[in-house]
């Protein structure tokens, strides 16, 4: 199965973009035709509308995208955000290759707050904002672990046929990957997508392969989960707390 | 003397002696992950404890739901060192894998009071090296 979990990232993007006028020029051609310009010149995807201000006048055809980054940050009036294009790499051909990229993705979440949690601290919807993005990106993540958890254990237990665990395994990443994509975990989503393509292409060929997969799996995805509840303020919210009667 | 290793908060350090005889494989798959440097979080629902995320994982072993202050646990559902400083109302079992020694125990009180107070605090897990000059004591005197 091919599913193309980027695309549906973008495409949330866009849909949200348009909800809010940030796409498709109504706002910026009524409030002075600024907005409409920038999101066709530089930040690519928009659909190109009748706008008042020419192309080469908009910021961000001088500002540019900043990489690595959802907006740009030279002015307030490009808040689109960024789309870059990565590398095109096939699905992992074997157990091998497949825990590589799983062990390269905890080295570097490992370090440092990955950037899908940077990005997570901007995010903010209406209309209570970022508290529960966060909240839900931390449990869709922490739930995403006890899954991965069960089918771990039933690895181990070695009792179900190995074909039903990689169907499983990559129904469970398959479905937390859509959920992280509400909270635009771009990284997180690619990894699992990655798990998803080798469990239904290759998969594992017995219990202590599967097992393997799923602890070097569970280390990388819950090492996100621990940056995402890190930045959770637990020691004061209790203190603030006023439950609805 | 039993093997044992330290974690490092600024200047302070905790040491703590690693339980071979009783969780054996549990201490070895720890010890190949050392050193880490990660940060320490507060326990929500089990009273005073500091947990760690560890790269590392391991089936249970010497499993205590009772805990005391001072103990150790690995927690396999979480990839998570437990350090639990004080009383405890316990969530769940834990392998009990080491014990913090009891001079440097308010010394885990106090980061717990840290975290509860401001946050998390990044950390370094590594092997106790008992030649070397630093000690906990001579910083907090």
């Amino acid at each position: 199965m091919s599913v193309d979990l980027e695309r549906i990232v973008r495409d949330a993007v866009a849909q949200a973009m348009q909800a809010r006028g940030w796409a498709g020029g109504s706002p910026g051609v009524t409030q002075g035709g600024a907005s409409a310009a920038m999101s066709s010149a530089t930040h690519g995807g928009a659909p190109s509308v009748g706008v008042a201000l020419l192309e080469r006048e908009a910021p961000t055809h001088v500002h540019g995208r900043q990489s690595g980054s959802d907006f740009c940050t030279h002015c307030g009036g490009c808040m689109q955000p960024a789309v870059y294009e990565r590398r095109e790499r096939g699905v992992p051909v074997s157990l091998e290759a497949m825990i590589e990229r799983l062990d390269r993705f905890t080295e570097l979440a490992w370090k440092a707050e990955p950037q899908d949690v940077r990005r997570l601290r901007q995010l903010s919807r209406p209309p209570m904002g970022r508290l529960p993005g966060i909240m839900y990106a931390n449990f869709n993540l922490f739930w995403l672990g006890e899954n991965v958890q069960t089918i771990r254990d039933k690895a181990r237990a070695g009792r179900m046929p190995i074909e039903h665990l990689n169907e499983m395994l990559a129904a469970a990443c398959l479905r937390s990957a859509i959920r992280l994509s509400k909270w635009h975990l771009l990284d997180v989503i690619v990894l699992l997508s990655e798990v998803v393509g080798f469990c239904e292409d290759t998969g594992c060929r017995s219990h202590d392969e599967m097992k393997t997969l799923t602890e070097h799996l569970l280390i990388g995805v819950d090492r996100v989960q621990t940056w995402v509840d890190r930045m959770i303020p637990w020691h004061r919210m209790d203190a603030s707390l006023e439950l609805v009667p | 003397m039993p093997r044992a290793f330290e974690i490092l908060v600024g200047n302070e350090r905790a040491i703590f002696d690693l339980l071979d005889a009783e969780a054996p494989t549990v201490c070895e798959s720890f010890v190949r992950s050392l050193p880490v440097d990660s940060f320490s979080v507060h326990a929500k629902f089990a009273g005073d404890e500091l947990i760690v995320m560890v790269p590392f994982f391991e089936n249970p072993e010497n499993e205590i739901f009772w805990v005391k202050p001072g103990d150790v646990g690995y927690y396999p559902g979480r990839q998570t060192i437990c350090m639990f400083y004080g009383p405890t109302e316990p969530f769940g079992q834990v392998s009990v894998f080491a014990r913090c020694r009891d001079e440097h125990l308010p010394i885990l009180r106090e980061w717990g009071r840290e975290i509860l107070t401001v946050g998390s605090i990044p950390v370094v897990v590594r092997m106790h090296d008992a030649s070397a000059p630093f000690s906990a004591e001579e910083v907090l005197s």
